[in-house]
């Protein structure tokens, strides 16, 4: 999720938040690492940024949240709601309608 | 990054309209995120300030995570969204503490035992009763709901012009009004009054009462800033 290029990739961290929280409750750090891990470094950004973006989910009720004292530490773990799954599925399927445009352009192209 | 970076962002979250518990959510978030970040650069034999460096790194930068909090609409406080409130917030504060005070002496007025209407009250304990309740609602209520508001306003960070307009328009509103609690005893045994007047002959005085009200309210709220300011200016 590049800083580089925000039109191109706006909607993108409400999308792979939404799909990672739906396999699982996850806290800021822990969901972090899955982004990088599961997208194999290819969704690389500021951390931090995550934070707001849980944050405005949640007062979107998408997610919903709850404190957990682990090792010391309070960790806010979210998890996603019914409305959140539904926004899920409409942002995939949204996001597959624009990709395999986008793949037929991309492939169009290399054939001329 | 040392811990107060993490406070200095709460604060500089706050002052840029962020709701308080989001606010404190985020730096709780972000500190617990970078422990964790230097604990795995740690771990992967970095030095304590190489750990640091990439742990800062792998966050972002302090200017970058205040615009994205600040950009997210649904986090603004509702102090932020409605900051122009604050002109008129605390006079609808004072009319209503004002109009409780009233009717609460009327109705304690009309609960009194019959036995004040078979005695005559001294006119110097009349005075002081007279005395007592203008100051109570004509200095003290304004003045207090002056100081509440400007605590509130300093607490969500608003800008100083909104709580000096609200406070002068309270202020100058509180000292038109006038008073009269007269209770002298007998049939009837007194009186209750309240009212609002403008006059060009009473305007000086009214003027240094708006101006000592004034005074006496910015007072605290400035001595509330400063303290913010040097917290502020600790952390840097």
């Amino acid at each position: 999720m590049s800083d580089k290029n925000p039109a191109l990739m706006s909607g993108i961290p409400e999308l792979v938040v939404l799909r990672l929280l739906a396999e699982r409750e996850m806290y800021g750090y822990e969901a972090a690492r899955a982004l990088k891990v599961v997208s194999a470094g290819a969704l690389s950004f500021g951390e931090g940024v995550l934070y707001p973006a849980l944050h405005a989910m949640e007062a979107r009720g998408l997610l919903r949240s709850r404190e957990q004292l682990a090792g010391g530490r309070t960790r806010i773990y979210y998890r996603i709601t019914p409305k959140g799954r539904r926004r899920l599925e409409r942002l995939t399927s949204g996001w597959r309608r624009v990709s395999e445009g986008v793949e037929r352009i991309l492939g169009a192209s290399s054939h001329e | 990054m040392s811990e107060h970076r993490f406070r200095l962002l709460e604060i500089e979250l706050i002052r840029r309209g962020v709701a308080l518990r989001h606010a404190r959510r985020a730096a709780l978030e972000l500190e617990c995120h970078h422990r964790q970040l230097m604990e795995q650069a740690l771990a992967r034999g970095e030095t304590a300030g190489q750990a640091a460096r990439s742990a800062d790194e792998a966050l972002g930068s302090h200017a970058m995570l205040i615009e994205r909090y600040a950009h997210q609409q649904e986090l603004r406080s509702w102090a932020y969204r409605w900051r122009s409130g604050y002109v008129l917030a605390p006079l609808l504060g004072f009319a209503t503490v004002f109009s409780a005070v009233i009717l609460a002496l009327i109705a304690i007025s009309s609960h009194l035992p019959a036995v004040v209407h078979h005695i005559r009250i001294p006119a110097p304990m009349t005075h002081g009763m007279n005395w007592l309740a203008s100051a109570l609602l004509l200095w003290l209520t304004p003045t207090a709901v002056a100081i509440g508001f400007g605590v509130l306003a300093g607490r969500q960070r608003i800008a100083f012009r909104w709580l000096l307009a609200g406070i002068v328009v309270l202020c100058l509103f509180a000292a038109q009004m006038n008073v009269r609690f007269v209770l002298t005893g007998g049939t009837p045994a007194g009186l209750i009054s309240a009212g609002i007047g403008f006059s060009t002959r009473n305007l000086p005085q009214e003027l240094v009462r708006a101006l000592a009200m004034i005074g006496m309210a910015l007072i605290p709220a400035g001595c509330l800033r400063s303290l913010m300011m040097s917290r502020r200016t600790a952390f840097e």
